[in-house]
This record gives C-alpha cells, structure tokens and sequence, in this order.
C-alpha cells in the first residue's frame, strides 16, 4: 500500500480519479527495472543504504512522486536479516562498564574526562564502540531478498496502479461495485474473496448484471470501526470480472469525494489466475435437467445463512410459474465439517430456500445421527452425484408444500 | 440453554438471526437489511442479556467465550484508602466505569482487584509494550493463572491477556467475545477513532477505564464514559503527595545557544517562517501543520523550508549547552536514578552513542526492554534515554530524578513525565529538570506544558 503522501489523485466535481501510469509507459518500466536491479545488487546492504539507494534513484526520475511510489511498494516487499544473536548482550557490556564507570568519576568531571576513561576501560576506540552499539536497529539489518517471489518491472507498475485505487478507499466505508454479464467462475471467485476478506455485501442482480454493495459486518452501525484496509484488498479481485464499474465515497483529505473506477483504468489483479472450474457432473446435470417446471441456473447466488456465514450454492432451480427459487449446495466426502456447520446454521435459522446435497459417505455410522439426516427435509442424499430425477421429486414436494401454504 | 432467541458474536457486533417482540430489546438492535439478521455493537452485549433475563425469555449465548474464572490472589492486598474507595464505587456501578488517580497512586493494583472481585478472563490494554510487560509482571505476581501478551511480536493470548491499543484495534473483531472485564489503562486514549472499537467490539460486561488525566481537549472523556462507564472515583495529585506520592521539586534550566549555534537558529528558522506566511498559513489552525507538510513537498523552496523547519528544531533540541547541562545533572545524581526525557528517537539514540547510555525507544525489544527497566530498578544501569515510551504509566519507583531535555507542548506529556519519578520511597524526594533552550521557540513550548495545577504550587 501507499501512504497518504505518495497517493496521486484529482478530485474533479466531487469525483475522485487516480492518476494512473500508462501500463505500457517505457520510462517508468524502465525505472521499475532499475529499482528491481538495484535491490538484487543491494543484497547484503542495511536497510537505510538500499532505502538511500532507492530512494536516489527516485528523486532523480522526472517524476520523483511516481518513482517515491514505486520505492515503497518494493520496500514493502523485501526481508531483512534479524537481528545477529549477541548484540544486545555486547550492548549491556558496554553499558554496564559506562555505568561503573559513571559512579567513580569525580565530581568535576568534563564529558572528555569521562570518554577518555571510558575508552582506557573499555579497551577498544570509543568511535569503533559507539558503531557497533546499536548496529541491530531495524535500519542496519541487512538485505535478505524478496518476500516471495521477485516481481517483475511490469508487476510493479501494475501494483503501483492498484495501490493508488486502494490509497482512498482506506477512508471508505462500503463500495458499490456493479459487473456486467460476468461469467459465473469469475463472480465465485469475486464472492469468495469477499468472504476472506470478512466482508458483507449486498447482492442485487438486474439481468446478467450484478450489483454488490460491500461493506464490513458493522458499517451499517454508529461504531467507529472502519473497513478500509478490507475494502482495500477486496478491491485486489475487482478486476477478474473484466466488466465492472466500482463507486466508493472516500475522504482522503478533509473533504469527502466519491471514487470511481471501472475495467477501462489500467487495473490488473495480483491474485493467481485461475478461476477454478464447474465440475463435469453439474454441467452434465444442466445439460440434461430437462422439467416443464424448474429451470436450472448456474448463476452463483450467495445466500446469507446462520449467524453471519455467505453460502454460494453449487445451482439454483427457479420454478417457472411461481419464480419460487431452490438452491442446492453439495457436501462430498471431504465436505463434513461444513457440513456439519450448515446443519447448525439451518437451526439458528431455517432457510426453506436451501437444500443440501449430502453424499451418503457423510452419513454416520451413529444410527440416530444418520437417520436424523435421512429425515432432514433439507437433505438429499445421493451416491457421486443427486440424480436429475431425485432432485425433480424433491423439488415437486417443494413447490406442493409452497402451495398449499 | 436451548431458548427461542440466539446470540451470536461477529466481527466485533451482536447478532441475533431472531428476537422477541420487546421494543427495548429492538432499540439495542439494527435489523440488518444485508444479511436478515438483527445486529447491534458488541458493548451492548450486557444490556441485552440483562433484558432478556428481565423478560424472562430463553436464550442460547452462542456469543460470549468466556466464563467464570477462579482467580484468587496469591498473596493477599492490603488497599490503600484511595483505592479501597475506588473499588467500592466501582463495584457499586455494578462493575463499569472510570477512576481517576494520579500517577502513582496505584492503578495497576486496584485493576488487580477488580478482576480478584469479578472473577472473569480480562484484557488490559495499555498505551505501550513496556506498560504491557509491566502489567505482565505484576498480574503473573498477583496471579496464579498464566499471563499472556498480545503485542510486540508477542502472540500470547490467556484468561488474563495484556495488550496494547493498537493491538487491542486490529484484534477485538476476533477476541471481543473472550473477555468478561476489559480494562483500559491510561483510558484517555479510548477517544481515538481508530481505538474506540476495542470497546464498542468487545462484549466484556464489566469494564474499568483507568487513567491520571481524563480530561481532553475535544470533549472525548465523553466516549470513556459511554462505552466504559461514568466516572466513579477521583483522587487529586494534591490529596496525595507526600502522603502515597513522593514530594516533588521542578526546576527549570534555561540554556542559551553559542553564538554560532544562535546565528544558524535564526537563519534557519527565518527561512522556515517566511514560507509558513508566504503560503498564508496559520499553524495553529487544525490543519496547519498538514498543510504545511504538504506544500513543503511541492517545490524546491518547499524542501528547503522544511529542511530549515528541521536543523531549527535540532539546534534547540541538542544544543551543546544542552548536553553540558545533561552531562552536570548525570554527574551531580551519579547516585541517583535518572530519567532522560527527549522528544526524538535520533535525540535518544544520539545521546546513548555519545555516553554510551542505555535508550528505550519503539525500537527496543520486548526482552531488552523489560531488562533494561530491571536493572533500572537494581541500580545496575542507572540512567535510562527515552523519546516518549517511558511517558505513561511505566513504574520506575526507584527514578528520583527526571531530566526534560525537549518535548511536545502538551500539558498531559509533561505531567506524565514528571509522574515517572513520584513512586513513594522513604525519604525520597522527586526532582524534575526542565532543560530548555533559551531564546528560542522552545520556550514557548515550555510555557505551554507547564500549565497544570502540579506545576502551580511551590513544593
């Protein structure tokens, strides 16, 4: 992240825009390159030399306030050695030597009189004892390497970027963040990430669109806890949807202005690549599910179950009459403390809305236990994958159930 | 319990997925449109418990982590009158609310106390890691239960827990359900947006706000007594000196500037000046030094002034004359305990190179630290440098002697400092140097800090 000093914005009628760097921008890939070359010829230097070095290297770039940017997203990422086993304890010698020392001055005195002293105990030049006295402070430790793997010059730029976006939403306290036609694996994961970052959010869905308001568990209250630095990583995902627009009201100085941004701003997410994937069976059920009644969606929609837990449902089946909606979430073998935490969820508090697709290898060899589960109203059992036409029945008794009420 | 109403702690709120129709208890919560439950901030925790009961409805507490604790003491206290009185009110408030005692007066014992009378986990948090060894030590001492810190790389959570507030911050959404008694020494500081959380996050029922200077400026003693309680006992500095408080002398030094000293001062600072009023700003406006620092950023001539703001302020901070004056009171109280009080770590650490004096700083480990202040206590080390770790709280009850070599305006800075050296001893005597660079705008800064009854009266 950017301190405050090192953030680039206009606030132009009340909308806060971050000055972004062209990704493809020759110079600063090139000062991005030097600085990434400086810290591997730096290795072994003390952390205030390689700060220097850097920082040199910044304030003779064009534009320092950039460059003084780019300085602190790799000072962020290095590791320095720990502190050498011994230096406090060589620090108390000399300490408790001055302290003797002290104590048997006469009272006249002059400071030259008690370094000379000092120096002829000691037994070593004061220069050389005053050097070494606190050679562990954090700024003499010596270069180690990169905290994970080294970035390129390019994922440095790229960083640059997305820390000037997450600069003002540190003062926020929810964002509003719209995604047009996302594909589902992309909204998983967005979802996901939403959950780690122990955010709450808001999901409304106009279309294909998706519109989230996110904010933290107690922003809807007068508590002074702020979600900025949450907000801030949520927005570390933001780009995987590819087509989205993000509006957050932050105060970066005094004055309160309302930050924008969208795919077209040169954001890339940090976060690895992959999305993950639908598996095989769920796209083969989708393909088959053929029913005069239900339609399928795959469209992962987050449900707000238990206390204060974000399920996303494996897929949903909508009626086609009633627009009365069925989710179904799956629990695999490896699945039973999850499991296990639904079920108590669904006590806390009943969702009719959700069921539970339960492999029978979950099943616990206690007879009560088991049958409690085969008993669940909630619960289809299935070996490997629920068949399309046990999922039919259950969804029949469902709808039957609703209209009767 | 299995009851018809649930509670549920989450990142520092109460929720509960349902409740009974009772409006006082709806007052408490906020139906949460984004989630379907009702939620409402953790402190309101007791108050909700309480009506429930009231109401007589079953409720399952699936929010707080905590209960009951068997803390007896191990030896046991004998109160001075001061904090047997504080306790009894405390008590009386049904176990919320705030004591004012000076410096001093013994804080951390009437904490002790609290949590030997109410018999729950606890959280300290206290201002600094050294404060947070020290409460270590002394519960560790009072207790037969293990003590743990959270704080200073030290990841160490127990029943009894001490750590610091910006610590306390970061973790209450994730530990403000394990604590039945949260303690807030030095409560002042509860105020700050980002430290309010710790008490608006945690559930603890029973709360104690501790602290010599309640009073601030903006009108923030008002959230210490919303989330901890009103004020339930004070005790004035005067009532105790010499009595539970060691007498005390302040004498102030002025020190002038050598003449080559004295004439880059001047250059240095009237470079710094006539930016400030080219660019029309008043630094005592709340925003004034911001605004300062920022257009100081913006130009060459910027640089150059903030580059003569600060060779001004090293010239009055460590002026020869200074360290002269600093090297007599070591050499007059070689004897002594002594107490250096700088504004700055490069001060601090300045000093220890020249003398080869032990400093405390942020810097200083957890270990070193609380070995530095044991062989402070023994006498082994009889000096000790520090900026502003050693401001509050720490007890050094062997310091007779404070030097001031430079420091903020602040009243509540300054009297804090001069509670270091006021721990009772027989016979004991405090004496407070006030260091102070004459002719320079440091004086002023003198004058501002000094303005507290403990400076109005003659020993």
């Amino acid at each position: 992240m950017l301190t405050r000093e090192l953030l680039a914005f206009r606030v132009s009628k009340g909308v806060l825009r971050p000055a972004f760097v062209k990704r493809d921008d020759e110079a600063l890939l090139s000062l991005a390159s030097e600085l990434l070359a400086t810290v591997e010829s730096s290795r072994g230097e003390t952390s205030d030399d390689v700060e220097e070095t850097l920082g040199l290297s910044a304030g003779a770039f064009t534009r320092p306030k950039i460059a003084r940017g780019l300085v602190k997203l790799v000072l962020d990422r290095l590791v320095f050695e720990e502190p050498a086993p011994g230096a406090s304890e060589a620090r108390w010698e000399r300490f408790t030597t001055a302290a003797r020392t002290l104590r048997t001055l006469p009272p006249d005195t002059s400071v030259e009189g008690y370094e000379a002293r000092l120096e002829q105990t000691l037994g070593v030049p004061l220069t050389d004892a005053r050097a070494a006295l606190y050679a562990d402070l954090p700024g003499n430790r010596k270069l180690l390497g990169w905290d994970g793997e080294a970035p390129t010059a390019q994922v440095l730029v790229d960083r640059y970027n997305l820390a000037l976006a997450q600069g003002p939403l540190l003062s926020a306290r929810r964002l509003t963040l719209r995604a047009r036609s996302p594909e589902l694996l992309r909204v998983r994961k967005v979802l996901r990430w939403l959950k780690f970052c122990r955010l709450v959010a808001e999901v409304r869905r106009d279309g294909p669109d998706w519109e989230l308001e996110v904010e933290g568990p107690g922003a809807m209250l007068a508590m002074q806890k702020k979600y900025g630095l949450q907000l801030a990583s949520f927005l570390s995902v933001v780009p995987v949807l590819e087509r989205w627009e993000l509006k957050a009201t932050v105060e970066p100085s005094r004055r309160q202005a309302t930050l924008t941004l969208s795919d077209k701003d040169p954001l890339v997410s940090p976060l690895p690549a992959a999305l993950g994937h639908v598996p095989e069976e769920v796209l083969s059920l989708s393909a088959s599910f053929a029913d005069d009644a239900w339609e399928l969606d795959l469209t992962p929609l987050p449900r707000h179950v238990g206390a204060a837990s974000l399920c996303v449902p494996d897929l949903t089946f909508r009626h086609r009459a009633s627009r009365q909606e069925v989710a179904l979430e799956l629990f695999h073998p490896w699945h039973a403390s999850a499991l296990t935490r639904r079920l108590a969820e669904l006590r806390t508090r009943p969702d009719t809305g959700l069921l539970l697709g339960v492999d029978r290898a979950l099943l616990s060899k206690e007879p009560t236990e088991r049958e409690t589960l085969e008993a669940h109203p909630q619960v289809v059992l299935f070996h490997g994958f629920p068949s399309a036409k046990k999922l039919r029945e259950r969804l029949g008794k469902l709808e039957a159930a609703r209209a009767s009420t | 319990m299995d009851g018809s109403c649930e509670l549920h702690f989450d990142c520092g709120t109460l929720v509960a997925p349902t409740l009974p129709d009772d409006a006082r208890l709806l007052a408490l919560f906020q139906k949460d449109g984004r989630t379907g439950v009702y939620r409402a901030p953790a402190w309101h925790y007791r108050d909700v418990v309480l009506r429930l009961r009231e109401l007589g409805v079953g409720y399952d507490d699936r929010a707080k982590r905590f209960e009951p604790l068997e803390v007896a003491l191990t030896v046991p206290i004998q109160p001075f009158p001061h904090q047997s009185a504080a306790l009894e009110a405390w008590t009386k408030a049904g176990g919320r609310g705030l004591v004012e005692l000076p410096t001093g007066a013994g804080k951390t014992l009437l904490a002790v106390l609290a949590i030997a009378h109410v018999k729950r986990p606890t959280l300290v948090v206290v201002p600094t890691l050294d404060l947070m060894t020290q409460w270590q030590g002394v519960l560790a001492r009072h207790f037969s239960v293990p003590v743990g810190m959270l704080g200073g790389g030290v990841n160490d959570r127990q029943s009894l827990t001490v750590t610091t507030y910006d610590s306390a911050a970061m973790q209450t959404e994730f530990h403000g359900n394990r604590f039945g008694l949260l303690v807030c020494d030095e409560c002042h500081h509860l105020p700050a947006p980002s430290y309010r959380f710790i008490a608006e996050g945690s559930l603890a029922p029973y709360r104690l706000g501790l602290t010599a200077t309640l009073e601030r400026t903006d009108g923030g003693e008002r959230v210490c007594e919303e989330l901890l309680g009103p004020r339930v006992h004070r005790t004035d500095i005067r009532e105790l000196q010499g009595e539970y408080l060691a007498p005390y002398e302040v004498k102030q030094v002025a020190v002038p500037l050598t003449a080559d000293e004295k004439a880059r001062y001047d250059e240095a600072r009237a470079l710094y000046l006539n930016f400030v009023r080219k660019l029309g700003v008043r630094l005592s406006a709340p925003d004034g030094w911001a605004r300062f620092l920022a257009q100081s950023q913006r130009s060459d001539e910027g640089r150059a002034a903030y580059r003569a703001y600060r060779e001004q302020r090293r010239i009055a901070l460590t002026s020869s004359g200074k360290q002269e004056v600093l090297w007599r009171i070591l050499l007059a109280h070689r004897e002594d305990r002594v107490l250096v009080f700088t504004d700055d770590n490069e001060t601090v650490y300045t000093l220890a190179r020249r003398l080869l004096l032990p400093a405390l700083t942020h810097h200083t480990p957890v270990p070193e630290r609380k070995a530095l202040l044991a062989a402070f206590s023994s006498g082994e080390l009889p000096v000790l440098l520090t900026s502003r770790v050693l401001n509050e709280g720490v007890d050094v009850p062997e310091a007779r002697v404070g030097v001031v070599l430079s420091g903020s305006g602040s009243v509540r800075e300054h009297v804090q400092r001069l509670g270091r050296i006021l721990r009772k001893r027989p016979g004991k005597r405090a004496l407070l140097y006030e260091v102070c660079s004459a002719q320079t705008a440091e004086s002023g800064i003198s004058e501002r800090r000094r303005q507290h009854d403990a400076y109005q009266e003659e020993p």
